[in-house]
């Protein structure tokens, strides 16, 4: 009898220990390794004159950096662009510098870097020089004949053309990686152009079909395409 | 009280005496460097340990890392959604093994071997240091060079001495070169045991390739200006190309003329031949393998991409070889070796035998890949995708589960599949690997595994180096003409009457596939952007071929074979290389570690 009221006891107490043991490890150690996030957001656009220059969204394909200066370790923080042409990213508050990558955007790599001053939730605009501007961009579907008209102005000299193509997609996100058709323009020059492309297939296989045009540049792996895709259907 | 002493004083000695003894004795587990350097056994497992820590890029242990490129495809479950190629794919950054290396030969230096015996083991780890180079280099560009030092790092020094910048990629190209020509001497010139240790020729081999790719980096990458870094750690001047060329010639011919290697042509079946000439260690023809053997060192190549009705285990077609690479064999009298399926209208075109559509191709595509009605091991393999039939005066198609039957037809779809189900373990292209995939059954099994070597450097490849350094050097044609066509004559094709490098790639292409030589050869020639562009173009998409056993009872087409090229069901985008993925990324923690690091193009 004295002896199972001894171990139960003793049970309790040891109950009590561990209770008291893993609670106390448990807040201590929150306050310790947990750092605040990053609460400032920047978000921004890619700009050409004013205009949002449109590229490729998916794949991470495009993509600035922001740096910050002041630390031992430099370490670039990369800055995806969508197909609109915006990015944003959470950040501490400070003094960043942002640039462009060589060759990961359809648009000259400038040494000049824009300094960002980041105070709570920013918002910029980010000037490029693209090698190709689109602008008056349209597109009519008459039956099943889908027709994209838009005009190419060369900005930078250093680069060619290598297709000109009018494409569509199943979804809005429509890029040279994700299409269900592409037509390519023969010429491959500056000014007015008119693509035509059948889209009866697409139009009968698909609940919905946007269409937008891209220019794709030599020797890069980007093409600035239309800032925004086009409901067809 | 006396005699309490002299308990304490008895107890005293006894503990002091085995303490002192005890913490005496040495090590049964720790060997210190004087004893392992002081017994040849011993230096041999240590450098042993070093052979079995290069197996980087393509390889046996990682059947995957073949479904990446041109030459096959993810078969097993569902769709394999890679779109582009990562910035870190196959990248070898190992300066830990040229530490090791480093401390072997300072070892062996000071050892008590005699110094011929010495000299191979201090030509065996600067081989396999100048390889570990070689390696990080194909995928970094200029790398940091360390020399023969083993830096020792004391706290409160200033690490700046330990941290090496980049040497620009010619300059890591002529340091391999170098030591190649250094070991050459120390090297033995025999042969060894299944090939698997580095000789003479072995680094000379080295030498003509390194010297073939820094070649053909300086030729071609004006077209790619952008892959360039200012201080040309990425980047050789077009002017060092002809040198290069140069040095590879020699050294291939060197090989080609002096080795104690030949083409393997022991067996009239040619198909058979090549198999063997590749997959069959009695081969005179490999120079240099990663070896394995059973028990102890196996890998599970064979039981991954074995075909369903031969497999050991349940695994099989986790790889399946692409309609792209079948497509280019040529045949033995044509050089277009496109299969015919249809004909000019487009209708299908009716073969009596599945393996009728195969008739006269290359026969190194026996030796590569398993076709329908084509062997392995003794077992025919055929592969039916379904029943093509009449209805109605309509063709229509059947497809089933892999080896279900239904009446009139008889079997639906083959063992062997192909399929375009999600179904694990079922082929999705139809065709199978046999290259470097053992005919031994038990081999198949996950527990036994294969000991399949797989072959690094072999004669015929010192030929196409030859051959492909004397077109560039601009020599005459019936030169070149000589070392490729002694290599297509081996095969069994027709031979050439003139070469350009489009013949030259074609050539490396067939005869090495599989052999973890495709990547590195379209990066140096700067056209793998323009082979897998990410669009759907022939290239740069995955093709299967779908045969079809045809029932049409009273008509001419009972019983025959058609064959269907579709885009394949399991690769879900084309293939994509960008310009970013010529070299690796330098990973952010090298340069945290090292800030003299410079970083790669598009980085």
């Amino acid at each position: 009898m004295l002896e199972t009221l001894t171990n139960s006891t003793m049970e309790r107490w040891l109950l009590y220990l561990l209770i008291v043991g893993f609670t106390a490890a448990i807040f201590t150690s929150c306050g310790k390794d947990n750092y605040d996030a990053p609460s400032a957001k920047l978000t921004g656009k890619v700009t050409y004159n004013g205009q949002p220059v449109g590229v490729r969204g998916s794949n991470q394909s495009v993509r600035l950096q922001l740096w910050q200066d002041g630390f031992a370790l430099r370490t670039p923080i990369d800055v995806y662009v969508t197909q609109d042409g915006s990015f944003s990213s959470m950040l501490f508050d400070g003094t960043y510098k942002l640039i462009t990558v060589s060759g990961t955007g359809p648009w000259s790599h400038s040494s000049d870097t824009v300094v960002v001053q980041v105070n709570g939730n920013t918002e910029i605009g980010f000037p490029v020089r693209p090698y190709f501007a689109l602008s008056g961009i349209s597109y009519t579907l008459e039956g099943t004949d889908l027709t994209a008209t838009l005009t190419v102005d060369q900005i930078d000299q250093t680069r060619s053309i290598e297709d000109i193509s009018l494409l569509v997609g199943d979804t809005k996100f429509v890029d040279l990686g994700h299409f269900t058709k592409q037509q390519k323009a023969t010429l491959k020059e500056n000014g007015t152009l008119t693509i035509r492309m059948n889209v009866e297939e697409q139009l009968a296989n698909n609940s919905a079909l946007f269409a937008r045009v891209a220019v794709k540049i030599n020797g890069i792996t980007e093409a600035v395409y239309d800032s925004e895709t086009k409901k067809i259907k | 009280m006396n005699k309490f002493c002299k308990y304490i004083f008895l107890i005293t000695a006894v503990v002091t005496a085995g303490c002192s003894k005890f913490l005496e004795r040495e090590s049964q587990s720790i060997l210190p460097e004087e004893q392992v350097y002081s017994d040849e056994k011993m230096v041999l497992a240590v450098l042993a340990n070093y052979y079995g820590r290069m197996d980087w890029g393509q390889h046996l242990g990682d059947p995957g890392s073949f479904a990446l490129l041109d030459e096959a495809a993810f078969s097993s479950g569902g769709p394999n959604n890679m779109q582009n190629y990562g910035d870190e794919l196959w990248r070898v950054y190992d300066y830990t093994l040229i530490r090791n290396l480093n401390e072997f030969v300072r070892g062996v230096k000071g050892s008590s071997l005699s110094d011929n015996i010495k000299n191979n083991y201090e030509g065996e780890a600067r081989f396999i240091r100048a390889w570990v180079y070689f390696t990080m280099l194909k995928g970094l560009g200029g790398i940091p060079i360390v020399g023969d030092e083993v830096f020792e790092y004391t706290s409160g020094m200033d690490p700046a001495s330990l941290q090496f910048p980049r040497s620009t990629e010619q300059a890591s190209y002529e340091y391999i070169i170098a030591e190649c020509d250094a070991i050459t001497d120390l090297l033995s010139a025999d042969r060894n045991i299944n090939s698997a240790r580095a000789n003479k020729w072995v680094a000379l081999a080295l030498k003509a390739r390194a010297a073939l790719y820094a070649a053909s980096i300086a030729k071609y990458n004006s077209k790619t200006p952008d892959v360039k870094t200012a201080g040309a750690e990425v980047g050789i001047p077009a002017s060092e190309a002809a040198r290069f060329y140069q040095i590879a010639y020699d050294a291939a011919l060197q090989i080609v003329n002096e080795s104690p290697y030949s083409l393997y042509n022991k067996n009239a079946d040619k198909g058979r031949n090549f198999y063997e000439a590749v997959s069959s260690k009695t081969s005179d023809e490999v120079i240099w393998a990663r070896d394995y053997i059973y028990p102890g060192q196996t890998h599970g190549f064979t039981n991954n991409v074995v075909a369903s009705s031969v497999r050991g285990d349940i695994d099989a077609n986790i790889v399946t070889p692409i309609l792209n690479l079948v497509e280019d064999f040529e045949y033995i009298n044509d050089r277009n070796g496109a299969l015919k399926l249809t004909d000019s209208e487009g209708n299908f075109i009716y073969y009596n035998n599945p393996a009728d559509v195969f008739a006269n191709k290359d026969p190194r595509l026996y030796g590569t890949v398993i076709y329908s009605g084509a062997d392995f091991g003794g077992t025919a393999i055929t592969y039916q995708a379904g029943i093509r039939y009449l209805e109605g005066g309509e063709w229509r198609t059947r497809t089933g589960v892999p080896g279900e039957a239904a009446s009139p037809y008889g079997i639906v779809t083959g063992q062997d599949g192909p399929t375009t189900s999600n179904d694990q373990y079922v082929n999705k292209t139809g065709f199978n690997i046999r290259k470097f995939v053992d005919e031994n059954r038990d081999a198949s099994t996950r527990g036994r595994g294969s000991d399949m070597w797989f072959v690094r450097f072999r004669y015929a490849e010192f030929l196409m180096i030859a051959a492909e350094a004397a077109l560039e050097l601009n020599k005459a044609q019936d030169e070149i003409l000589g070392y490729i066509n002694r290599l297509r004559e081996r095969a069994g094709i027709q031979p050439l009457t003139v070469v350009t490098l489009q013949d030259i790639m074609q050539e490396r292409r067939v005869e090495f596939a599989f052999e973890n030589h495709r990547f590195w050869d379209v990066k140096r020639w700067r056209v793998a952007h323009e082979l897998w562009n990410g669009q759907d173009t022939p290239t740069a998409t995955h093709y299967a071929l779908f045969p079809y056993k045809v029932y049409a009872p009273e008509t001419e087409y009972h019983n025959k074979w058609v064959f269907e090229k579709r885009k394949a069901s399991h690769t879900l985008y084309p293939r994509y290389f960008r310009y970013q993925n010529y070299y690796n990324f330098i990973d952010q923690g090298w340069i945290n570690s090292n800030p003299k690091l410079v970083r790669n193009p598009y980085q």
